[in-house]
């Protein structure tokens, strides 16, 4: 009875959400200002979603997590590392699918012609990082340097954040950074979209594999139809022929609904240097 | 040096002289006319720079200000970065962003400069010498500079290296243009001044070619026409040669006119000398003819009397002869011989019979002499007369005929009173070719004349006892030229 009676209290609550325009957060986890992609993601998700989806961009990992967090989004496209700072509060609507696998790399990079062959040498360096929030473009770097009892500040000669992977690429290829650390899905993507600014920079160490960044919604939201839609909707992206453009321009295969411990790499990581501080 | 250059500007003709001056002048104006425009242009290209500068300083500075608070390395770079892309306007070589401490915090081309090293000592220098716009027109470079204000407090500074070569480029074009067009003016005026000073002084040339035909004896007039095209001046200066030209062809009529009654008053007296010199032996021979009538069978008186006939009548074919010849060779040029003087005393023979002269004859000519007879025999001629004519009874005359040196030299004395200033002075107008002066016997005159034409001169002297003396002396030709002059 209480469950029919939440469920007449929450189905106007439903109805009227649903009239409403469904929050979509990005973060810069994929290519920035495409915006033909932008549009292309969100006429896919409301013809899929069948209402209007509004599609919130930050400039870093942080914002987008608050918004979420403080349920200002109903879902949005975040990292691994964010996810596993708040396993309590967050919960995976989809993973995306990188060659058919919810599973990417974090490369460290440094200039094409650079002659260094471990990423032992490069201490001292100018490093740029993507976002303190990111995975692969901070987190899998730190962690690499906490197992052999280093932070970035003493072993690089100095570290910089560009809030974006494609400017980690950038920086390098620039020379404004020796090294960076950055997502190996986007330096795979932008290697055939910018093959003259990745190709001036080479992929000096692969990290092992680790979950994908995810779609997250809040927990206390996990089980509401609009989660559900919005799952149905992204694992269907295949299926759909506006799907498969957006999955054509991001170079991905599919959504898939995956268990936490997807993350369990990534958030050893997070312990480890958790620990050090 | 000046003095040789003045000297080939004095010897330039009119007409090339103007259209270099033009051409100099020209070429002065647009030197001035180019360094006005390229001064000009250099101070609004700086200007334009400055500007530019000041946009683009501006912009950058308002974009860097709040990642240089922050001092984020990327952002700072990204700034630069799309600066460089955005400003077409100026050709930005790089952009460096510093800190306060002088340390690079990000540049546009950070393999140059890298985040957290010191610039390079000229950069810095140029940072800190507080100027916004250094220019060095050597390198093709500028720098700007712009230090970042936030509440008064120094944050940063922006130094910028900017490629002007595009600016120096078409300072260069323009150069360029201003040396093709000037050359071209200079060229053009120069031409038109040549074309112009040429027609302006096509009438002295008209003037100098009529002078020129003048040595030759012609000397002709401008027709009315060219005078009545002609411009004011030069209309003058033709009226005013014209006339000269009347004057001149007037006296050479009237010298002509004086020639010829000399002539013939010379030939009258020639004429009654000769009729007194045949009269002479005519009353002898009409008395020997009576002889050889009366007393024809005596053969010593008829052998005496036809000696008497022979010799009279040998007087008179002389003489004959001697007028003959004078007469007859004037209008055949040929070679003078020694002959040709020899009859000359039988043409004075009336002057010297009627004064009772003395006449000294030294002719001590070879054969042939390489010179016109007809002259020399008209010279010496009428030398003789005069000196006739000036001697007093029972005076004395030496004539004197030679060749030596390669010339020619007669000489006649007179025991006469000297020579008079008028004498001299019809020598003198004779050898340069003046009318003969008013009152004056024409024989010294005609002989100086004649002794110029011949290439040679007439002296008049005082003679070594008393008297005057004549000289007259030609220069001989070569073979060929003397067979040329007789040709």
């Amino acid at each position: 009875l209480l469950q029919g009676a939440m469920a007449l209290l929450a189905a106007p609550l439903s109805n009227a959400r649903a009239s409403t325009a469904l929050t979509f957060g990005l973060t810069p986890v994929f290519l920035e200002s495409d915006i033909a992609l932008l549009d292309t993601f969100q006429a896919y998700l409301s013809k899929a979603l069948d209402r209007p989806v509004s599609l919130v961009k930050r400039r870093t990992y942080q914002e987008i997590t608050a918004l979420l967090l403080s349920g200002e989004l109903d879902a949005a496209w975040i990292c691994g590392f964010p996810y596993v700072q708040h396993p309590d509060k967050l919960a995976l609507v989809a993973v995306p699918l990188y060659r058919n696998r919810p599973l990417y790399q974090s490369y460290m990079i440094v200039l094409a012609d650079r002659a260094v062959s471990s990423w032992q040498e490069l201490r001292g360096d100018i490093h740029a990082f993507s976002d303190p929030d990111s995975n692969s473009g901070y987190l899998v770097t730190t962690a690499l340097l906490a197992e052999n009892r280093l932070t970035p500040s003493t072993f690089f000669g100095r570290t910089f954040f560009t809030y974006g992977h494609r400017n980690v690429v950038r920086a390098v290829a620039a020379g404004l950074a020796e090294s960076g650390s950055v997502d190996g899905y986007i330096w795979d993507v932008m290697s055939e979209r910018e093959p003259a600014l990745v190709s001036r920079t080479r992929v000096l160490r692969r990290s092992e594999l680790l979950g994908f960044p995810p779609i997250a919604c809040l927990r206390s939201n996990h089980a509401s139809t609009e989660i559900a839609d919005l799952t149905k909707a992204l694992t269907a992206t295949p299926r759909d022929e506006q799907g498969r453009r957006l999955l054509a321009m991001l170079q991905l295969d599919g959504f898939a609904v995956e268990p936490d411990s997807l993350f369990d790499d990534i958030a050893a990581k997070f312990m480890l240097i958790q620990r050090q501080a | 040096m000046m003095g040789g250059l003045r000297a080939v500007a004095a010897s330039l003709p009119l007409a090339l002289k103007v259209p270099l001056l033009v051409a100099a002048l020209t070429v002065l104006v647009a030197i001035a006319i180019s360094q006005v425009v390229l001064s000009r242009l250099a101070e609004e290209q700086s200007e334009s720079l400055h500007n530019l500068a000041s946009v683009f300083m501006d912009g950058l500075s308002t974009a860097v200000t709040p990642d240089l608070l922050r001092q984020d390395v990327w952002e700072t770079f990204d700034s630069l970065d799309r600066a460089r892309q955005q400003y077409g306007g100026i050709d930005l070589l790089f952009v460096v962003v510093t800190l306060p401490n002088g340390s690079v915090l990000a540049a546009s081309a950070p393999e140059r400069f890298k985040t957290g090293s010191a610039l390079p000592a000229p950069l810095a220098s140029i940072m800190t010498s507080g100027r916004d716009l250094i220019i060095d027109e050597e390198q093709h470079r500028a720098w700007l500079v712009r230090a970042v204000e936030q509440e008064q407090f120094h944050v940063g500074t922006i130094l910028a290296e900017i490629d002007i070569s595009k600016l120096l480029a078409v300072r260069r074009e323009v150069l360029i243009t201003l040396i093709i067009v000037n050359a071209g003016l200079t060229l053009l005026l120069g031409t038109a001044g040549y074309v112009m000073v040429r027609r302006m002084i096509r009438p002295l040339s008209l003037i100098q070619a009529k002078l020129a035909t003048a040595s030759s004896g012609r000397l002709e007039p401008i027709g009315d026409a060219m005078v009545r095209r002609a411009a004011p001046e030069y209309a003058e200066l033709y009226r005013r040669f014209n006339a000269m030209i009347r004057g001149q062809a007037e006296r050479e009529a009237l010298a002509a006119e004086l020639a010829n009654q000399e002539k013939l008053a010379m030939l009258g007296r020639l004429a009654s000398g000769m009729a007194h010199e045949v009269n002479n032996p005519l009353g002898g021979l009409m008395n020997a003819v009576d002889t050889l009538e009366v007393h024809g069978d005596d053969a010593d008186v008829r052998r005496r009397t036809i000696d008497l006939l022979r010799r009279g009548l040998a007087g008179i074919q002389h003489v004959v002869r001697a007028a003959l010849v004078t007469y007859k060779s004037a209008h055949r040029a040929r070679l003078l011989t020694h002959a040709d003087l020899e009859d000359l005393p039988f043409l004075i023979q009336h002057e010297t019979g009627a004064k009772q002269l003395e006449l000294t004859w030294r002719n001590e000519l070879p054969a042939e002499v390489r010179i016109d007879a007809s002259s020399i025999r008209q010279i010496a001629l009428n030398v003789l007369l005069n000196a006739c004519a000036a001697s007093p009874a029972r005076g004395r005359i030496g004539f004197a005929a030679a060749v030596g040196d390669g010339e020619l030299r007669l000489s006649v004395s007179d025991s006469g009173p000297g020579l008079p200033e008028m004498a001299l002075a019809a020598a003198r107008a004779g050898a340069a070719g003046e009318a003969a002066p008013i009152g004056q016997g024409l024989g010294l005159w005609t002989a100086s004349r004649l002794a110029v034409r011949l290439g040679g001169s007439l002296n008049l002297r005082a003679g070594p006892d008393g008297g005057a003396s004549v000289i007259f002396t030609a220069p001989l030709p070569g073979e060929w030229e003397a067979i040329r002059a007789v040709a």
